[in-house]
């Protein structure tokens, strides 16, 4: 795969068959002709907890197995909400862990064959002078995509690290140093270069004190919508007195977002409502908005103070 | 970790090649010839149409029959049934996993058949609409449809009923939020959505009559 | 002919009706004889919403629907096409729209997940829908029209009902979370 360019691995094919269907081409991203299926890889869809070691997860497994997982559900709720709201229950059901990190933008430029912007190889982003509405009110430069998993906001909200295989062997990472934005490369969103694949998924166990929240604002209906804005938080807590936080938006940025301003003004303090409001103003002060996207700054806010609550509760 | 078996979209390798020993391996017109052999495939994106598509015979199981399948590698599930195998029950909405009118049950689990490939469903138990009724005697979830007309147009009806006869295989009293969850894949652009919940709630008092 | 004349001529059509002589084809599309009488169809709506303020999403939690159909040929289409208009009618309200790109015209969301219609999960909690059945003069069989009807009464009740509910009137359609924060927030 690593020799042939126009190789790409496929694992449950709900992203990647559209994705060629569509025919989009580009710089980076040639017409795929070779389709390596890894999910006959054994024991690459395991869910493995450990009371000592954490959660383990194969990049193989399905949304559905993770979603209802009974260590999961019990022990990283998050992780199951977030499971569990992405796509359609059969998107769900076919699609897995590693296909939704590694899936691609839904910038809806990007996957129109007439607009040649910035990360098929172009020159110009249509998201600015065009249709934003959904775009990104952080982090953006050059290109304004939001990232589209609901999974991913959830693991880096646990701390989760990435094993991924490369040229020179394997390499561990935590997931906030796995996507990358536009500023370091903007023809793809994460660290994989062509032929690397994603090996593992590994958090630690989550803290007894530790409170969860999963919270997507979507378009229509509680399903099958790609976030509006959506805020994965963990909370250790002793009562009101927060020990730590870890707050990851998506939706927002072309990475997900961690509220690291947010997070360091909750640490240590007592929760209340001028606590949360500061906080997230504080992570949300950096934003700054396209022409049609304003509103998300307010929602974000909004879903950090709701889901801080959420999480304590 | 190398991956154990690689799908070559350029020819056929091991894994795609036919027969698996399956006990009754059938064609649709009873010949030896697996079905769509020669048949051309054209106006597929991104290949001309005098360039041949590579092709593997395929053994699926059909609503529990074995079909001898000659498919080409891009085929979706979804085509080899309605063009391969005449099954065209299943009906094609959308093509990207967005409506869910494709669906089918592949080993027990509702899927959007429009975006499995072909050659991946080998050695799956896989049941369509039309594999639903017994003797004439139409399913509970089928049933359910016509006595609540859950339909209007009745374009993604197909798709409902396989996704609700997977949802009631798997809970067969299933609470009104169960059942709009498992369903909230499944586009009705008529929206009949009051009488297919009507119709599903029929389904499961008659689940096991 | 007048409207007098026409009603003298129903009270005829309704005794055919009820006993057409063998062959006889009862009832027809608008006749001639009928020229510039339209049927006129009646209806009414009540929605109720649920706007959440931090997100800007509204939830239709219950509807209710009444229709003026003529003669029901098939009372149960009938609900079914009532059902349907009430669901096209919210998304018509809150998200269902083509996107153009304003400089180049090329529409840019061309399929079903970003052009946003409610599956199942969407419905509100509550739909009651129930139609009357006065004999119409001009339809067939006494039958007026529900298809189209059906979908008006939802998007007027929503916008009145979001007034309701947060204060303020939403000056577009399909009202997006982006248009209903837009909304509050020139409050
Ligand atoms: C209509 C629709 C709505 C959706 N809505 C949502 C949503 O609301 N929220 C959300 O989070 N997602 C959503 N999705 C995305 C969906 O979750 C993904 O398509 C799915 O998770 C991908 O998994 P897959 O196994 O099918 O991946 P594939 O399609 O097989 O792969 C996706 C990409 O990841 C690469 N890849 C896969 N596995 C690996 C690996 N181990 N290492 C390296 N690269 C890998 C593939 O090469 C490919 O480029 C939606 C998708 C569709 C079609
Ligand atoms: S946001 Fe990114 S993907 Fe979308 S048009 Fe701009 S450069 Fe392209
Ligand atoms: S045709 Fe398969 S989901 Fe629409
Ligand atoms: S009956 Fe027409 S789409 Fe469902």
């Amino acid at each position: 795969m690593r020799a042939n360019p126009e190789a790409r691995p496929i694992a449950g094919g709900s992203d990647l068959l559209g994705w060629i269907k569509e025919d989009v081409q580009g710089t980076g991203e040639p017409r795929w002709n070779l389709l390596v299926d890894i999910r006959t890889i054994p024991g690459s869809d395991e869910i493995r907890f450990d009371e000592a070691d954490g959660l383990t997860l194969g990049p193989l497994a399905t949304l559905d197995a993770i979603e209802h997982s009974p260590e999961v559900q019990d022990r990283y709720p998050v992780l199951s909400r977030a499971a569990g709201a992405a796509a359609s229950p059969n998107i769900r059901h076919v699609g897995t862990i590693g296909g939704n990190i590694n899936q691609r933008p839904r910038c809806w430029y990007l996957r129109n064959t007439e607009f040649d912007c910035y990360k098929k190889g172009g020159n110009f982003c249509f998201a600015v002078t065009g249709k934003n509405e959904y775009h990104a009110i952080l982090n953006g430069e050059l290109c304004y995509i939001v990232h589209p998993s609901d999974a991913a906001p959830a693991l880096m909200a646990l701390h989760a690290d990435a094993t991924i295989r490369t040229a020179d062997g394997e390499q561990t990472m935590p997931f906030d140093e796995y996507f990358i934005g536009p500023r370091q490369d903007v023809l793809r969103e994460n660290v994989l270069q062509q032929g690397d694949l994603l090996t593992r998924i590994h958090m630690p166990t989550p803290s007894p004190n530790a409170g969860m929240s999963f919270i997507k604002a979507q378009r229509r209906g509680e399903t099958y919508d790609f976030a509006v804005v959506n805020v994965a938080t963990v909370i250790v807590h002793e009562g009101d007195q927060i020990e730590d936080a870890s707050i990851v938006l998506s939706g927002v940025a072309p990475t997900p977002f961690r509220a690291v301003a947010a997070e360091d003004a909750l640490r240590g303090q007592t929760v209340s409502d001028g606590l949360l409001q500061q906080a997230a103003g504080a992570a949300l002060l950096r934003a700054r908005p396209m022409t049609e996207n304003a509103y998300k700054v307010g929602i974000s806010k909004n879903l950090i103070v709701r889901s801080v609550r959420e999480a304590m509760a | 970790m190398a991956p154990s078996s690689a799908s070559r979209a350029g020819s056929a390798s091991p894994l795609l090649d036919d027969d698996d020993g399956a006990a009754t391996v059938v064609t649709t017109d009873g010949s030896d010839t697996p079905v769509g052999e020669g048949d051309a495939v054209t106006g597929v994106i991104g290949v001309p149409d005098n360039v041949p598509l590579p092709e593997a015979v395929v053994t699926l199981n059909v609503n529990g029959r074995d079909y001898r399948v000659n498919v080409t590698a891009n085929m979706s599930l979804l085509e080899a049934l309605r063009q391969r195998l005449g099954l065209t029950g299943s009906k094609l909405g959308c093509d990207r996993s967005e409506c869910s009118a494709c669906t089918v049950i592949v080993d027990g689990v509702a899927m959007n058949s429009c975006s499995l490939l072909a050659i991946r469903e080998q050695g799956k138990q896989i049941v369509t609409i039309e594999g639903l009724e017994r003797d004439g005697v139409l399913s509970p979830v089928q049933e359910g449809f016509v006595q609540h007309m859950g339909l209007q147009c009745g374009f993604c009806t197909p798709g409902q009923i396989m996704q609700a006869t997977a949802l009631l295989q798997q809970n067969p009293a299933p609470d009104e939020a169960q059942v709009r969850r498992a369903m909230s894949g499944n586009l009705c652009k008529c929206s009949a959505y009051p009488n297919i919940l009507s119709a599903i709630r029929y389904a499961s008092e008659h689940w096991n009559a | 002919m007048t409207i007098e004349d026409a009603v003298d001529v129903v009270v005829v059509v309704v005794d055919d009706v009820a006993r057409p002589a063998e062959g006889t084809i009862v009832g027809s599309a608008r006749a001639a004889d009928f020229e510039g009488v339209s049927q006129k169809t009646f209806g009414a709506g009540f929605y109720e919403v649920e706007v959440d303020p931090a997100t800007g999403f509204v939830r239709v939690i219950e509807a209710v629907q009444v229709h003026d159909v003529g003669r029901a040929i098939n009372p149960m289409g009938v609900i079914n096409q009532i059902h349907g208009g009430v669901m096209h009618g919210i998304n018509k309200a809150l998200t269902e729209e083509l996107i153009y790109d304003p400089p180049t015209g090329v529409v840019v969301n061309p399929n079903l997940d970003e052009y946003k219609l409610h599956m199942i999960d969407g419905m509100p909690e509550r739909v009651q829908v129930d139609f009357v059945e006065p004999y119409d003069v001009v339809g067939p069989y006494g039958a007026k029209g529900v298809g189209e009807p059906a979908l008006l009464p939802a998007s007027p009740a929503i916008h009145a009902a979001i007034y309701d509910a947060v204060g303020v009137y939403v000056n577009r359609q399909p009202m997006t979370q982006a248009a209903v924060l837009r909304a509050i927030a020139e409050l």
